[in-house]
């Protein structure tokens, strides 16, 4: 397994980054424009969390909740407008380019489109290694054709791969391959971005399944954005839901999920069509023992048939 | 009979669906390194293509002659022989030499047109060179940077389009003289804009794809994204578009010699042939058909290639296009 | 209101065993490309009686958009190949040309596309494009269209309907746009209505809404859905029947509760099993592997065998016969089994 450089420790279960008061104005129109409807838009309004070493932290909402831009804050690749991001200790809006591409090392991200992450003319052994040239020191030239394989094991995909572009590559094989690009530095926070939610169902679960084991075996932390409340539920140790820009509700999962105390988390969870189907399925069940009919949609009832 | 409940946790790949994949390069457009790098097949694509192979021949051998045997056949188009003067073509009594006819000064017009196709394509070949290069880089930089540094840019640029080429060749030839080199530099300048705006452009919507996203928290620096992400895909672009602008190029140049402002004897390309051979069309069709012909020769098989060089780039297209004309060649069998 | 509550307000009248709307038989979509040739759908057999919703779940691959293409005679013809034949009200329109297919586009047979977007005409208000239909289709007159569109507003939920026709499509949410669709698919008043992902790209709040609206209208309106899906939660919550497609073949088909409660075919077992909804911790999450083919060449030998857990060489060998297990069909040498196997 790779060398980490762990100078700081953080303990885990204690803070490894916290976000403070984070909000993202975004002025659209242009420098000339004089419409009114183009205002500045808040996607991100003073957003406060804690995240915990080893964790994993969801942040569900629906589209222009702010979630994927809250992601995007996190690493720095979208300035926030004010607010500041704490990882271990430093501010990370503080940092100059220097100083930021060396915490860059520790926190990495996994993006949400599998199709157009992964450039199309660099092969797969450039993507994976692209990281060790950024950071040199990290890596010596002469092993990253043994690293570049490790990292492809690990993720499940047979090292014949490297030599390939990413056009001959399945979506879940180039999640995949996302994946190790990202472990390749061995970080300790990942920032995922709807990691499954391009991919086919069947592929959803290997991916996810993937993800978590590599969370266990290397204490990683990992936020999780997504707008899949099922999938959440069982990833998730602690959720926040976001809704235009703002936290509506952050706990533990289980919490949130039974108990939630907003109305807008409350109006979600009802939405999810695998919740509803739970819902209706048990009111079906026992219109059954009522009515004594077959199984049909529960949205529209035939009566029995003969 | 296994479990129904054992499924594999999907953390290898299945072999089998693997090789579904990969048995067919065709599938999503690129093929793998079995066959060899990109870059070979790509050229065995080529052999493969008669009318562009041609065109690529016929490009390929007259930069040869440019560069090799051109020199030699200084002499044979400056020497005066009246003699010949206005010989007809198509003829060996005077020697191979004059096998395309001479001119009013008896001077060879195979010579003169090797001579000239080197003047003509050092010409054509300088100004795509500096106007690709720094175009497109400055485009990049500004589609990549945004802001004012990009509006700035793009507006000069828009100054130069607005310039007539001719009206700008004047302006810099009666300044700095006639020559080759200034030849080159107006051209390259009245060209620029092209590149800048097509690179600006494609930059502008690189820089939004997500690889670069990824690259950039992955930690790499402005300058290592333009380089090695956004390049790669801007290259092609400007490359199709070089090979169509080198055919412009030559026929600006031969303009621009034809109308008195480009080359002055004994520097010749071919549009001071075809100049020159202007007054005496009735008498001697020959001085101006062969260069006209090769003019138009060149910046047809220009053309063709480009078509070649820009369904090669794209990575949907090339894949397609290998799977049509190497149908057995790449591939493992698909059926496992 | 919920979905519960919405069904007890109105009951469909389906006291008489409904006639068959849809007959498909032997439906086959091939396409010849320069990558060889790919079969996208294969020999397909389903029926559809009035008023009945059958939800068509599959992945990408499964050939389930190029079904519901088919059905409409919009699989291009070159490079397309439909063959195999499809009976909508007693009338054959596979293969029919353009004119005797216009006949039924819109007035039998309706689509709604997933993306609401790419589906309206950015440079036309809504009210004119709503109206188009009614003009051209129905005959009416401005003035009568004018009025039916307002209507067909309200029908699909969109409030203030009599001003917003005069708004342009990029003006409305995702979710409003797709209400529009719907009402364009409706408005010639079709039997059927295909749609084809419509709620994918839509927020889950949304999704329900739509999914709703779409209930409702298969009421009032006494029309039949084919409901094209990769959720299966979805198709649970508006479908009767569901076909399960992999690989451009049917594997199972059945009414939804019976598929779900106990499925015949390992793998509509296998989909359900990996679905996060029905696990409370990921480590029991159980992933099929390998992934579904994108272009089908291979013609023998059951589809899903290269990632099946109970594969046996027969499976490989010969093609799987339809077994008709309880009230599903399956296509598996070893559908009893799965079907009575622990769920």
């Amino acid at each position: 397994m790779a060398r980490v450089d762990r100078s700081l420790e953080v303990a885990e279960g204690e803070t490894i980054l916290q976000a403070v008061s984070l909000s993202k104005e975004f002025s659209g129109g242009g420098a000339f424009s004089r419409h009114k409807a183009d205002r500045k838009t808040l996607a991100v309004d003073n957003v406060s969390f804690d995240l915990r070493k080893g964790e994993t932290l969801a942040v569900v909402g629906e589209s222009g909740s702010g979630k994927s831009t809250l992601a995007r804050m996190l690493l720095n690749l979208i300035e926030p407008t004010s607010g500041s991001v704490l990882y271990q200790g430093r501010d990370l809006t503080k940092l100059h380019a220097r100083q930021m591409r060396d915490v860059r090392r520790h926190l990495q991200m996994i993006f949400q489109d599998p199709y157009s992450s992964l450039h199309p003319t660099h092969t797969i052994f450039e993507i994976v290694s692209e990281g060790w040239r950024i950071h040199r020191g990290v890596e010596r030239p002469q092993n990253y054709r043994h690293r570049v394989d490790q990292l492809l094991e690990q993720v499940g995909l047979p090292s014949a791969y490297a030599r390939m572009y990413p056009a001959r590559l399945s979506g879940g094989e180039r999640q995949r391959v996302a994946i190790a690009r990202a472990l390749a530095l061995s970080p300790e926070t990942l920032v995922l971005d709807e990691p499954v939610s391009s991919l086919d169902v069947s592929i959803q679960a290997q991916v996810i399944k993937l993800l978590m084991t590599l969370q266990e075996e290397l204490g990683l932390t990992y936020v999780f954005i997504s707008h899949d409340l099922a999938l959440v539920r069982v990833v998730a140790d602690r959720v926040i839901v976001m809704s235009a820009g703002r936290v509506v509700e952050f706990g533990e999962t289980e919490d949130v999920y039974t108990r939630p105390k907003s109305d807008y988390t409350r109006s979600l969870l009802e939405s999810s069509p695998s919740v509803l189907v739970e819902r209706l399925s048990r009111a079906r069940a026992n219109e059954r023992t009522r009515l004594g009919s077959t199984g049909e949609g529960p949205i529209a009832q035939a009566p029995p048939r003969g | 009979m296994k479990n129904l409940h054992d499924l594999t946790p999907g953390l290898v790949v299945d072999d089998s669906t693997a090789s579904g994949l990969l048995g067919d390069p065709t599938l999503g457009g690129s093929f793998d390194t079995k066959s060899g790098t990109l870059k070979w097949v790509r050229l065995r694509v080529l052999l493969k293509m008669p009318v562009q192979l041609t065109a690529a021949l016929w490009l390929v051998s007259l930069v040869v002659v440019a560069l090799t045997i051109a020199p030699l056949f200084e002499t044979a188009a400056n020497v005066q022989n009246l003699e010949v003067r206005f010989l007809a073509p198509f003829s060996l009594d005077h020697g191979w030499l004059n096998v395309l006819g001479a001119d009013g000064l008896g001077r060879s017009e195979l010579g003169q047109l090797i001579v000239g196709t080197r003047t003509s394509f050092l010409i054509a070949g300088g100004v795509v060179v500096v106007s690709a290069t720094i175009g497109s880089a400055i485009g990049m930089l500004c589609g990549y940077a945004g802001g004012w540094v990009d509006a700035s840019l793009m507006r000069l640029a828009d100054v130069i389009v607005a310039l007539p080429t001719l009206l700008l060749a004047l302006a810099v030839l009666f300044v700095l003289g006639t020559s080759i080199i200034n030849l080159v530099i107006v051209l390259a300048l009245s060209r620029l804009p092209v590149y800048m705006r097509t690179a600006e452009a494609q930059t502008r919507s690189l820089r939004e794809r997500t690889f670069v996203e990824a690259s950039r928290s992955l930690g790499a620096s402005s300058r290592r994204i333009i380089v090695k992400d956004i390049a790669p895909l801007v290259l092609p672009t400007v490359l199709t578009l070089a090979m169509l602008e080198l055919a412009g190029v030559i026929l600006a140049a031969a303009g621009l010699s034809f109308l008195g402002l480009g080359l002055q004897r004994p520097d010749v390309d071919w549009g001071t042939l075809v100049a020159d051979g202007r007054s005496y069309l009735t008498v001697a069709w020959w001085l101006t058909v062969f260069p006209g012909f090769a003019i138009a020769l060149t910046a047809l098989a220009g053309n063709l290639l480009a078509n070649w060089v820009r369904a090669m780039g794209d990575p949907n297209q090339s894949g397609r296009l290998v799977a049509k004309i190497m149908p057995k060649g790449n591939r493992e069998p698909v059926d496992k | 209101m919920s979905l519960i509550e919405e069904e007890e307000a109105a009951q469909p009248d389906l006291t008489e065993s409904p006639e068959v709307l849809l007959r498909v038989e032997n439906l086959s979509v091939d396409f010849q490309s320069e990558r060889g040739h790919i079969y996208a759908v294969r020999s397909l057999n389903f029926t559809l009686r009035a008023g009945e919703v059958l939800a068509v779940l599959g992945e990408s691959g499964s050939g389930k958009s190029v079904t519901s293409r088919a059905l409409m005679g919009l699989v291009p013809s070159p490079p397309g190949r439909v063959t195999g034949s499809i009976v909508f009200e007693g009338h054959e329109i596979a293969g029919a040309d353009e004119r005797h297919l216009e006949n039924f586009r819109g007035k039998g047979i309706a689509m709604v596309f997933q993306d609401s977007l790419d589906s309206l005409n950015p440079v036309y208000t809504v009210g004119s494009q709503l109206t188009e239909i009614l003009r051209v289709r129905a005959k009416s007159s401005s003035k009568a269209a004018q009025a039916e569109a307002v209507r067909l507003m309200s029908e699909v939920g969109i409030p203030n309907g009599a001003e917003r026709l005069h708004d342009y499509p990029h003006q409305f949410s995702g979710g409003m746009r797709q209400r529009i669709c719907i009402a364009m698919g409706i408005a010639l008043k079709p039997r059927l209505l295909i749609a084809d992902e419509p709620t994918t790209a839509l927020d889950v709040t949304v999704q329900a809404g739509i999914l709703r609206l779409l209930a409702g209208l298969r009421k009032s309106a006494r029309m039949a859905m084919i409901f094209v899906t990769h959720d299966i939660s979805v198709a649970q919550l508006i479908a009767d029947r569901v076909m399960v497609m992999y690989a451009g073949q049917v594997v199972e088909e059945g009414p939804v509760g019976d598929l779900v409660a106990a499925s015949a075919h390992p793998y509509t077992r296998a989909l359900l099993m990996s679905q996060p909804g029905l696990v409370d911790n990921w480590r029991k999450l159980k992933p099929i592997g390998g992934s579904p083919p994108e272009n089908v060449r291979k013609l023998h030998g059951c589809p899903f065998a290269p990632r099946c857990p109970i594969a046996q060489p027969e499976c490989i060998a010969s093609d799987p016969p339809y077994v008709t297990v309880g009230q599903q069909r399956s296509r598996c040498f070893f559908a009893e089994d799965v079907h009575s196997g622990p769920r």
